[in-house]
C-alpha cells in the first residue's frame, strides 16, 4: 500500500471552449507520484502546467483520461466530494498567496483544521495552528495580518495552511514566483524539509531550473504534452 | 454543530475587518424596518383612534336608529342582551317665551345617554346624566338650551321655556353633544330634554314639513366584533324598518381621508422595503464579487458548497440583526415620541403606544429583505470556483446559470423568503391586492430596466465611436462592464420608480384633500327663505352687521315617483343618500352652472344657456346607491304634477357644506314653479358669533344653522393631512437617496480599479471624475426614461386599486425629482472614485493584488 503510487493520470485530456471552437490544452497526459515523493513541472507559460495542477486539484474536470488521487478517481465525482477529497487529501501553495486580509496568521491557518476537521476544538485548531505558524518560523506573528506581513512571510503563512492538516499531497503553483530570491530559498527550506517530515508528497510547478534539479524527479509540459525530463540535460 | 458553529465564527471573523463597508447596508436596512415599523405603527394607532374617536362621536359602537315608531319592549330586550344601551329621540318643535318664537332641535336623552363623552352645558350635573338632571322638580321637567336660543326668547337659566305646548325649566346652556358630529345636517337650535320630559310634550307637530322624528339607541358592546353583531342584531331584530350604523358609518367622510393616508403610508413602506432591498442586492452583489477571492480560497481549503453558504449567510444575518435592531428601535421610540406628534399634525389624538405586531412584522420583514436580496449573490458565492486562484484572470461573482437554477433546489428558500415576504407584506397592509399591484409593478419595472438596458448596451455597441475623449471612455466603460451597468440601471432605476410613485400619489392625495377643503366655507345657512326676506338679508351685507357675503340659491320640494321606469317602491336605497332620496319630498335645486365646491365625476354639465329637453344631475353615489345611470329616466311629483328628466351627469360635493343638492335641474324646467331660497352667509373673520346673535333677532322666522366653524376645522384637519403627506414624501425622498448611494456599489471595485490604471497611464483625477460624472449621467438619464412611465403607471395603478383617488400627474414636481436624482446619481457616481484618487497608485495597485 505504501508504494502504491499518490496520483495516477493516465491519457488525460483537457479541452476548453473558446469562441465555440475546442482549444486542446492538454493531451494524453500520464503522470505517477509516489508518497513522499517530490516532483517538479518545469515548463513555457501557457503549455498547461497550471491546467494540470488544476485537475489534480479537483478544481477542473478532465475532458477524457482518469485521475486518481490518493486511491480516489476524482473524475467523476460532484462539486462537494471533491470539496471533501481536496480537505482530505491536499494543501495548496499559490504564487499569490491568496492569504484572507482580515484574518490573522493564525485564523488563516487554523481556517483550513476547522474545515478539514470540523469535530476538533477549537482550542487544538488554534494550538495546531500556532505549531504550523512556529515550525515556518512564524510564531512570534501569530497575531499580524498578511498586510503587517511580507511577501516571504505570507508564503510561509500559506506553506503552513497547506501543511497544518498534513495532507498526502501537496501542490504547489510557482511557491516562489512572487518572492525575492533569499525568501524563496527559505520557503522552498521549509517546503521540502516539512513534507518530508509528513510524507507528503509534492507537485510544484516552477520556472525556476534550480529549484527543480533539487526534486526527485522532474517533468516538462510543452504543448499539452507532459515528458519526464528527470536527469536529461 | 461544531462544524456550523466553526463556519459562523469565521464568517463573522472575516467580516469583522470590514464594518466600515457594511453601514450603508445597515443603514438601508434599518431605514427600511424603521419605515414599516413607524408607518404601521402611525397607521394601527390611527386606525385605533379613528375606531375610539368614532365610537366616541357616535356615543357607542352602533346605533339603531328608526323614524316611525320607538323600539318595542322585544327590541329593547335584544339590544340590552348585547351590551349597555342608551336612547335618544330627536324631532323638531317649535318653542316660545313670552317675548318670541323658535325653530328647535330637539334632543330627548334618555337613562344613560350619553355612553361616551359628556354633553356640553353649563349644568355639571347635566353633563354626565342629563337624563337624572332634567327630571321633573316641583312640577316641571327641565331643558338646556342652546345659548343663542336664550338670547333670542329673552331668557336665561332658571326660567321657563315652553316647547312643543308644555313648560320646561331651563336649567342650563347647551352648548354641544357628545355625539353632535355625527347627527348630521340639523335645522334649530339644539335643546336638550330628558325623555320623561318629552313624554309630556303634548304638541308635536313639526313647524316645517318633511322634518320627522328619529328614535336612535345607542349601544355600547360587550363583545368587541362590532360587524359580527351588528349582523347578528340585524337578524335578530328582522325588521327592515331599523338603519343601523356602526360607529365608523358614522364617522363619514372623514374616515376615507385617513384611509386614504394610512393607505398612503404603507406605500411608502412598502416602497421602502423594496429599495432597500435593492441596495441590499447591490451592496451584497458587491461584497460577494469583491469576496470571490476569500472564497476562492476557501474552496481550495475543502470547504463545501454550504460552508460557504453559512459562511455568508451568518453575515447576513449579523448585518440584518444589526439594521433590523436599529430600525426597530427607531420604530419603537416613533411610537413612544413621535406619534403624539403625528396625531397633532393630522388632527386626531394618538396615544403614546409601543405596537408589537407592527414591530415584530417590521423585524420579520427586514431580516427577509437581508435574506431573500442576498439570496442570489450567495448562490453566486457558492459557485465561485478555486481555480479563479491560479489564474490571473479578475476576481468577480460568478454569473448564476439561470435554467439550472429554476430546476435546482436552491431555489426553495428564495421561494419560500418571497412567501412569507408576500405574506407579511399583506399582514402588513391588510390589503391584498395593493400588494399584489405592489409586486407586479415592482418586478414589471426590474424587468423593464434589465432588458432595456441590456438592448440599449447592445445599440450603444454598435454606434461608432465618440470624438469627445471623456464620452468615448464613458460610454466604453458603460459598454465594457455589461453587468454592471445594467445592475446601477435597475438599481437606481427601482429607486426612481418608487419616488415617482411616491410624489404622484403624494400630489394626488394632497389634490383630493385640499380639493375637499371649504376654504370659502359660509358660516351659516338658511333654507327656504321667500325673495323679499332673502332682499333684506342681501341689505345687511356690509361691515355694519359683519356679514361679508350672502348667496342665495332657489330651491323647492318633490317627491321621486320612479326611476328608469321602477316605482320606487320596487328600489332598495343602499347607502344613505339614496335612502334620503326615496325618503319623501327633498329640496331639490335647478342650476345653470356647476358650483366651485361640486365636481362633476360622470357625464357632461349642461351650457349655461342650455334649452334643451329637461336633464337632471345626481349625486355620485347614487349610482351604486339606487343603480342609476345616465340617460335613465327620473319622474318627480312636483306641486302635484309629474316631471320627467333625463339623468345627464353625476356629481359629487363637498360633503361637510351641505350646501348643494342631491337633485338639481338643468334650466328651464322648474324655474317657473314657486321656489324658496336657500341662503349661505359669510361673516367677517371674528364676528361669527356677532352675526349668528344678529341674524336670529332680525330674521325671527328664519333658522339659521351654523356650519362654518363645523368646516373650517375639518378643513385645517385636511391641511395638516396633506401637510403630512408631503412630510412622509419628504422622508421617502431622503430614503431613496440613501438607496442611491447603495447601488453605486455595484461595480464599484472595478471602476476603482479602472481609474487607477487610468491614472497609472497618466490621466488627469479631473478627466477620470468627468468620465465618470457622464457614465453615471447617461445610466441614470437612462434609468430615468423607463423608471417615469413605470412609476407614473404604478401610481395610477396603486390610485385605482388602493386609494381612488382622482388621478393627476405633476410634470413640474415630477420632473424636479427625477432630475436632481439623475444629478445625485451622476455626482455620487463620481464620488466614488474619490477615494482611489487621492491615494497614490502605488498603495492600490497593491491592494488590488490581494485576495
Amino acid at each position: 500500500m505504501a508504494n502504491t503510487p499518490i496520483i495516477i493520470a493516465s491519457k488525460v485530456d483537457y479541452s476548453v471552449d473558446v469562441a465555440g471552437k475546442p482549444l486542446n490544452i492538454l493531451r494524453g497526459v500520464d503522470l505517477s507520484v509516489n508518497p513522499a515523493e517530490v516532483v517538479a513541472i518545469v515548463g513555457p507559460s501557457g503549455s498547461g502546467k497550471t491546467s494540470l495542477l488544476m485537475l489534480l486539484a479537483g478544481l477542473e474536470r478532465a475532458s477524457a483520461g482518469r485521475i486518481e488521487v490518493g486511491g480516489t478517481d476524482i473524475t467523476k465525482r460532484d462539486e462537494d466530494a471533491m470539496a471533501v477529497f481536496r480537505r482530505q487529501t491536499l494543501g495548496i501553495v499559490f504564487q499569490s498567496f491568496h492569504l484572507i486580509p482580515s484574518l490573522t496568521a493564525l485564523d488563516n491557518v487554523g481556517l483550513a483544521l476547522e474545515i478539514a476537521r470540523p469535530d476538533m476544538k477549537l482550542s487544538d485548531v488554534r494550538k495546531e495552528a500556532a505549531a504550523a505558524l512556529d515550525a515556518v518560523g512564524l510564531g512570534k506573528r501569530l497575531d499580524h495580518r498578511p498586510s503587517a506581513l511580507s511577501g516571504g512571510e505570507q508564503q510561509r503563512v500559506g506553506l503552513a495552511r497547506a501543511l497544518v492538516t498534513k495532507p498526502r499531497l501537496l501542490l504547489a503553483d510557482e511557491p516562489t514566483g512572487n518572492l525575492d530570491q533569499k525568501s524563496g530559498a527559505v520557503v522552498v527550506e521549509l517546503m521540502f524539509n516539512l513534507a518530508r517530515q509528513n510524507g507528503t508528497a509534492v507537485v510544484m510547478i516552477t520556472h525556476d531550473a534550480h529549484l527543480a534539479e533539487r526534486t526527485d524527479r522532474r517533468f516538462t509540459m510543452e504543448q499539452g504534452q507532459l515528458t519526464e525530463t528527470t536527469g536529461a540535460r | 454543530m461544531r462544524a456550523l458553529l466553526a463556519a459562523a465564527r469565521v464568517g463573522l471573523k472575516e467580516m469583522a475587518g470590514d464594518w466600515a463597508r457594511f453601514s450603508l447596508l445597515i443603514i438601508c436596512l434599518a431605514v427600511g424596518t424603521a419605515l414599516i415599523a413607524g408607518v404601521s405603527s402611525v397607521s394601527s394607532a390611527i386606525t385605533r383612534a379613528v375606531d375610539q374617536n368614532a365610537a366616541m362621536l357616535m356615543g357607542g359602537d352602533l346605533e339603531f336608529t328608526r323614524s316611525d315608531r320607538a323600539a318595542n319592549a322585544s327590541e329593547l330586550a335584544i339590544l340590552e342582551q348585547a351590551g349597555t344601551l342608551a336612547s335618544v329621540v330627536e324631532t323638531n318643535l317649535g318653542a316660545e317665551s313670552p317675548t318670541g318664537e323658535a325653530f328647535v332641535d330637539l334632543v330627548a336623552a334618555g337613562p344613560g345617554y350619553p355612553l361616551l363623552g359628556g354633553v356640553g352645558t353649563s349644568d355639571s350635573e347635566a353633563m354626565v346624566s342629563p337624563f337624572n338632571a332634567l327630571e321633573e322638580r316641583d312640577g316641571m321637567f327641565g331643558a338646556l338650551v342652546d345659548p343663542v336660543m336664550l338670547d333670542q326668547l329673552g331668557l336665561t337659566t332658571g326660567d321657563t321655556i315652553t316647547i312643543g305646548g308644555t313648560e320646561f325649566e331651563v336649567r342650563g346652556t347647551l352648548t354641544g353633544l357628545p355625539d353632535g358630529p355625527v347627527r348630521g345636517f340639523r335645522l334649530g337650535l339644539s335643546t336638550l330634554l330628558s325623555t320623561d320630559g318629552f313624554a309630556h310634550v303634548s304638541d308635536r307637530t313639526s313647524p316645517l314639513p318633511g322634518l320627522g322624528t328619529n328614535f336612535r339607541y345607542k349601544l355600547l358592546l360587550a363583545s368587541g366584533d362590532t360587524e359580527a353583531e351588528r349582523d347578528r342584531l340585524a337578524a335578530e331584530l328582522g325588521d327592515a324598518g331599523w338603519e343601523i350604523r356602526s360607529a365608523l358609518d358614522g364617522l363619514g367622510p372623514m374616515l376615507r381621508y385617513y384611509e386614504l393616508f394610512t393607505g398612503f403610508l404603507m406605500v411608502v413602506g412598502l416602497g421602502s422595503l423594496l429599495i432597500g432591498g435593492v441596495s441590499v442586492w447591490s451592496v451584497m452583489s458587491a461584497y460577494i464579487g469583491e469576496r470571490s477571492g476569500v472564497i476562492a480560497v476557501l474552496r481550495s481549503l475543502g470547504a463545501s458548497r454550504w460552508r460557504v453558504l453559512v459562511h455568508f449567510l451568518v453575515q447576513v444575518l449579523a448585518l440584518g440583526l444589526i439594521g433590523v435592531g436599529i430600525g426597530i428601535a427607531v420604530g419603537v421610540t416613533i411610537g413612544l415620541v413621535v406619534l403624539p406628534a403625528v396625531g397633532e399634525a393630522i388632527g386626531i389624538p394618538l396615544a403614546r403606544d409601543i405596537d408589537l405586531l407592527a414591530i415584530l412584522v417590521a423585524g420579520a420583514v427586514g431580516l427577509l429583505t437581508a435574506f431573500a436580496f442576498s439570496y442570489l449573490p450567495l448562490v453566486q458565492a457558492q459557485m465561485v470556483s478555486p481555480a479563479n486562484l491560479f489564474r490571473s484572470k479578475g476576481l468577480g461573482a460568478p454569473r448564476i446559470d439561470w435554467r439550472k437554477f429554476l430546476a435546482s433546489g436552491e431555489l426553495l428558500p428564495l421561494a419560500i423568503a418571497v412567501l412569507l415576504f408576500f405574506w407579511l407584506a399583506v399582514v402588513l397592509t391588510n390589503d391584498l391586492a395593493l400588494v399584489l399591484a405592489f409586486a407586479g409593478s415592482a418586478i414589471g419595472a426590474a424587468v423593464l430596466m434589465q432588458l432595456g438596458s441590456r438592448l440599449a448596451l447592445i445599440g450603444l455597441s454598435k454606434l461608432p465611436a465618440a470624438r469627445w475623449r471623456p464620452l468615448r471612455q464613458s460610454l466604453r466603460a458603460i459598454i465594457g462592464t455589461t453587468r454592471n451597468s445594467s445592475a446601477v440601471v435597475t438599481a437606481v432605476g427601482l429607486a426612481m420608480v418608487i419616488l415617482v410613485v411616491v410624489q404622484v400619489l403624494a400630489i394626488n392625495l394632497r389634490n383630493e384633500f385640499l380639493g375637499a377643503s371649504v376654504f370659502d366655507a359660509p358660516t351659516l345657512v338658511a333654507s327656504d327663505l321667500f325673495p323679499d326676506e332673502m332682499q333684506t338679508l342681501e341689505a345687511s351685507v356690509g361691515p355694519e352687521h359683519g356679514i361679508e357675503l350672502v348667496t342665495a340659491t332657489p330651491m323647492l320640494r318633490g317627491t321621486v315617483v320612479s326611476i328608469a321606469g321602477k316605482p320606487i317602491e320596487d328600489l332598495a336605497a343602499n347607502g344613505p343618500e339614496a335612502a334620503f332620496l326615496l325618503s319623501g319630498e327633498i329640496p331639490m335645486t335647478y342650476r345653470s352652472v356647476l358650483p366651485p365646491a361640486s365636481r362633476l365625476v360622470e357625464g357632461q354639465w349642461w351650457a349655461a344657456d342650455y334649452t334643451g329637453p329637461a336633464l337632471v344631475s345626481l349625486h355620485q353615489n347614487l349610482r351604486q346607491g339606487l343603480g342609476a345611470k345616465i340617460g335613465d329616466e327620473v319622474s318627480f311629483e312636483i306641486f302635484g304634477e309629474t316631471v320627467t328628466a333625463t339623468v345627464g351627469n353625476f356629481r359629487d360635493y363637498a360633503w361637510q357644506g351641505g350646501i348643494d343638492f342631491l337633485v338639481a335641474f338643468s334650466p328651464g324646467v322648474l324655474d317657473n314653479y314657486p321656489s324658496t331660497i336657500l341662503a349661505a352667509v359669510t361673516a367677517e373673520d371674528g364676528r361669527e358669533e356677532e352675526v349668528e346673535r344678529f341674524l336670529a333677532n332680525e330674521f325671527i322666522d328664519i333658522k339659521f344653522i351654523e356650519i362654518g366653524a363645523t368646516l373650517t376645522r375639518i378643513t385645517e384637519a385636511l391641511s395638516q393631512l396633506s401637510l403630512a403627506v408631503a412630510a412622509v414624501g419628504g422622508i421617502a425622498v431622503l430614503n431613496g437617496l440613501l438607496i442611491l448611494i447603495g447601488s453605486l456599489a455595484a461595480g464599484r471595485r472595478q471602476r476603482e480599479s479602472d481609474a487607477v490604471l487610468n491614472k497609472v497611464l497618466g490621466a488627469k483625477r479631473s478627466e477620470i471624475l468627468v468620465s465618470a460624472l457622464i457614465q453615471f449621467l447617461l445610466l441614470a438619464v437612462f434609468a430615468a426614461l423607463i423608471a417615469i412611465p413605470a412609476g407614473i403607471f404604478t401610481a395610477w395603478l396603486l390610485t385605482q386599486v388602493l386609494l381612488n383617488v382622482a388621478f393627476a400627474v405633476d410634470p413640474a414636481t415630477i420632473g424636479v425629482v427625477v432630475a436632481g436624482l439623475i444629478g445625485m446619481t451622476a455626482i455620487l457616481g463620481a464620488t466614488t472614485l474619490l477615494r482611489v484618487l487621492s491615494i497614490r497608485p502605488a498603495l492600490l495597485l497593491r491592494e488590488m493584488s490581494s485576495v
